[in-house]
């Protein structure tokens, strides 16, 4: 079953296979397209140049195209191909590229094609392309000599700085650019500039270059390069007469050793470290470019305009308003658009009109964008802001901007149109008010008077806070408090928590307040209840202590514990003379004379003195905690 | 903690401020004079106040009453500026300070903020550094007891409350420490000063023979990137950015 529908399958792709190569039979009657396109029309001398030839066509396969007839240039490598094929709609169809390298040998404006296609029968050709050869307009061989003498001169010549300035006789003010382009024909693995050159007598702005330099190839007197911006600036000079732009010198790593030097320097003269021979050496060298001079025209003094600022180049300049009817205080809001190729951020902006039934303020210029409309030219948005005084309609004049044209020599004047407003009355509907912009940038209205000075103040010299001692010691305060709470915090969770050690800790203070008792009772002579008090203080210190009840304490438990502290025979021999002393005392029919009584007291008091020092000895022992537990 | 209240009392002592009468004497000269109209010598006794390191808002108001009847913008903008540091509702300062600068020639657009951070900002610049202070400490005290009283209470329930006491002066304290730091940097950290002379060119470098960015007006506020041969280099409050002499500027 399986093997009667494989065979199924595979007679039925066959037959649309085949429906397909009739399809690519009938659409091959279609017209082929074939363009051909080069990556640039202008080239110097003995540079190379990409020649793309397109074949498109509703066909599964396409010719090649062949008979390439070249006049001032030569092919010196490729074709690259490249086929995509696809079908849609059950009809093919095809685009076959070819690439080819070319190199400009001659000068001269050089044509080529048309490309003949022949194609079932027909013969369909290409466009021609034109491509003009001019002579370089590099440096001389000799630019690439270095002041250093340590380099040898193959070496200097394979690797050299060359300066190349946009106008070398430029107006005052004029922008000029710059730019220090690096020559390789060795492997450079990295460079830095070492010195850049002052520029006295000109304001610069460095112009941004990409993080990796955009190398191009250039063929000097038959040799090929690999080349480099390493620096741009545009300088705009200050002062007239002849300026010389010293050299720009730059420190770079090249590859002593290479694998092939001619294979790295066309896949990449600027390469990583890394990318490099595992046996090659890298090697600090610096280029300096050579100094240039410019002659520096001043700018005429005839037909100056008032607006003039220094403005040279070309500029445009248009405006516009938001709302022009407005109240009285709300403000009327213009926006100028100047646009020029360079220089924008060093212009000064036209300043705002001043009339007398408006208040206005100081231009507020935003960032310096690309003009989409322009590639090359930049755009900086100007705001101006007038606040109204008065009702009424009046007429804000326009901007008035000039500018030098170094092209045509003479200045300009850029203006634009004047603005109508329609100034409606204020809410207040008072006259003229005073107007103030607040932190907030919001337009306030105030009265006309100054506030009166402060008469009853009382003067005491203001210190900021945070100089203070006071300051300071709140914020350290809590320091020591916050542990001496935690430790406090600690001992009090122990005495809830432990029992024994909470009678313990107790047991002196609770008996000395019964002894204290005692004594009072003894001062008023009663001393059977003084008695009764001093035994009752002896026993519940030793009960506390024990961690006992009362009624267990008795001799015999006296002695065992005590022992077990550690306590000396003769010491527990004295608290059991107490103990006796005072049980025959308070259970003997006659009581004991006021002074013997008083005496017993004192013993009393002395024996928990001294049972208190043992205690804590024998508890640094250790030996009374097994008891208590 | 025998010692610590007569040691803290001693503190507050040392730190605390007094009236001070050769002080209080000048002030109400100096008001004297100013009521008869005597502006030169009012505000003379004035800056000798200022001048002996009496910082207080009344006589930086009064000192800039005089220079703005006298006409000097910048100086009456300083002043008040100065006056508004420390008394920053006050509406005395705010509505002269406001004045002031609208007699400004050609006012500098201050950048627009986000409603919120505009919002934030009005707050933080309505509180006095004295109130930030204040305001931090106590939460810091407030959060300090509640995270004792938290640890040292044994019932839950209580404990649960002191806990989110503590979180909430935890916060309190986060705010306002944060708020404090922002204005102490702003007193202590950034250099701002006010244009005290009109027509004055800010240049792109320190010297006469840069180019001219722009115009300087008197009043205009700035704040100080740095100094170099006598030269300012500084930034307006929308962002221009130039150089001008050390002597048109007047420090805050």
């Amino acid at each position: 079953m399986w093997k009667k529908t494989g065979k199924w399958t595979i007679c039925l792709l066959a037959l649309a296979l085949f429906a397909c190569e009739i399809g690519s039979a009938r659409d091959s009657d279609d017209v082929l397209k074939v363009t051909a396109r080069v990556d640039r029309t202008t080239v110097d001398l003995y540079e190379r140049i990409a020649l793309e030839v397109v074949v498109e066509g509703p066909a599964r396969s396409l010719p090649a195209p062949s008979g390439l007839q070249l006049e001032g240039l030569k092919i010196v490598g490729g074709p690259q191909t490249s086929t995509q094929v696809q079908m849609a709609n059950g009809a093919w169809s095809s685009r076959l590229s070819y690439t080819y390298e070319l190199r400009a040998e001659k000068e001269g404006s050089w044509t080529i094609g048309p490309i003949p296609i022949p194609f079932h029968g027909k013969t369909y050709s290409s466009n021609p392309v034109t491509i003009i050869v001019k002579k370089p307009e590099a440096p001389p061989a000799q630019s690439g000599v270095d002041s250093d003498s340590n380099v040898p001169n193959d070496r200097q010549s394979d690797l050299f700085v060359w300066a190349t300035v946009s106008n070398p006789d430029p107006f005052v003010g004029q922008p000029v650019e710059v730019t220090y382009e690096l020559f390789t024909r060795v492997r450079v693995v990295n460079f830095e500039p070492e010195r850049i050159p002052e520029f006295s007598g000109f304001i610069v702005e460095d112009m941004e270059l990409p993080e990796r330099p955009v190398v191009t190839n250039r063929t000097l007197n038959g040799k090929e390069y690999a080349t480099a911006v390493v620096h741009r600036a545009i300088l705009y000079p200050t002062t007239a007469g002849e300026v010389t732009l010293e050299p720009f010198a730059v420190k770079f790593a090249v590859e002593v050793r290479g694998r092939d030097p001619f294979d790295d320097f066309f896949q990449s003269p600027f390469g990583p470290p890394g990318r490099s021979s595992l046996f090659s050496q890298h090697q600090q060298e610096i280029r300096q470019s050579q100094a240039v001079s410019l002659h520096v025209r001043p700018l005429p003094a005839a037909d100056k305009p008032e607006s003039f600022s220094g403005a040279v180049g070309a500029f445009e300049l248009s405006a516009s308003a938001g709302k022009t009817s407005v109240q009285v205080g709300e403000a009327v809001v213009i926006e100028a658009t100047l646009t020029g190729q360079h220089g924008l951020k060093l212009l000064s902006i036209p300043p705002a009109a001043s009339l007398p039934q408006f208040k206005s303020y100081e231009p507020k210029a935003g960032d310096i964008v690309p003009n989409p409309a322009r590639p090359g030219w930049s755009m900086r948005t100007v705001e101006y802001i007038y606040v109204p005084f008065e009702q009424g309609q009046f007429e804000i004049p326009g901007i008035e901007f000039s500018y030098f044209d170094p092209d045509a020599s003479s200045y300009k004047t850029l203006r634009t149109d004047p603005i109508a407003v329609v100034i409606n009355p204020g809410p207040s509907g008072e006259g003229m008010p005073v107007m103030a912009r607040d932190q907030r940038g919001e337009i306030r209205l105030l009265g006309k008077d100054i506030r009166y000075i402060k008469t009853n103040a009382t003067i005491r010299a203001h210190v900021e806070p945070y100089r203070t001692a006071w300051f300071w010691g709140s914020v350290v305060f809590p320091f020591p408090v916050i542990p001496a709470v935690v430790v406090l915090n600690r001992r009090r969770r122990k005495l809830l928590d432990d029992q024994g050690y909470a009678r313990a800790i107790r047991a002196r203070g609770e008996s000395a307040k019964r002894l204290a008792r005692a004594r009072s009772l003894h001062a008023q002579v009663s001393l059977r209840e003084c008695l009764d008090e001093t035994a009752g203080a002896f026993r519940g210190y030793l009960s506390d202590r024990f961690n006992r009840p009362p009624a267990s304490i008795s001799p015999d438990v006296i002695r065992d514990t005590l022992s077990a502290y550690g306590v000396e025979a003769a010491r527990i021999e004295s608290v059991l003379g107490i103990w006796e002393t005072l049980a025959s005392a308070r259970f003997s029919p006659v009581i004991p004379e006021p002074d013997s009584i008083a005496r017993l007291l004192e013993r009393v008091s002395e024996c928990l003195d001294d049972l208190e020092k043992i205690r804590w000895k024998a508890r640094v022992t250790g030996a009374g905690r097994s008891d208590r537990a | 903690m025998r010692h610590a209240i007569p040691l803290l009392l001693v503190l507050l002592s040392v730190g605390g401020v007094s009236a001070d009468e050769s002080f209080q004497a000048l002030f109400d000269r100096a008001n004297r004079h100013f009521e008869s109209g005597d502006m030169d010598s009012a505000r003379s006794i004035y800056e000798t106040i200022v001048r002996q390191g009496c910082v207080n808002a009344a006589v930086y108001y009064n000192l800039g009453n005089c220079y703005l009847h006298k006409g000097d913008i910048g100086h009456a903008v300083a002043m008040f500026l100065r006056a508004e540091r420390i008394s920053p509702r006050d509406a005395d300062i705010r509505a002269n300070l406001l004045l002031a600068r609208s007699m400004i020639g050609q006012p500098v657009e201050p950048p627009k903020v986000n409603r919120f951070i505009g919002w934030i900002q009005r707050v933080h610049h309505a509180l006095s550094t004295s109130e930030l202070v204040f305001s931090a400490l106590a939460a810091y005290f407030l959060t300090i007891a509640a995270f004792l009283a938290a640890m040292i209470d044994n019932r839950r329930r209580s404990r649960r409350r002191y806990i989110r006491i503590a979180v909430f002066g935890a916060i309190w304290m986060a705010i306002g420490v944060i708020g404090l730091g922002i204005r102490v940097y702003d007193r202590e950290g950034v250099e701002t000063a006010v244009a005290v002379r009109n027509e004055v060119s800010a240049r792109t470098g320190p010297g006469e023979h840069f180019a001219e960015v722009y115009r300087q007006q008197a009043g205009y506020e700035m704040r100080v990137l740095r100094h170099q041969g006598g030269w300012a280099e500084v930034r307006l409050l929308n962002g221009f950015t130039g150089w001008v002499p050390d002597d048109s500027i007047e420090r805050l």
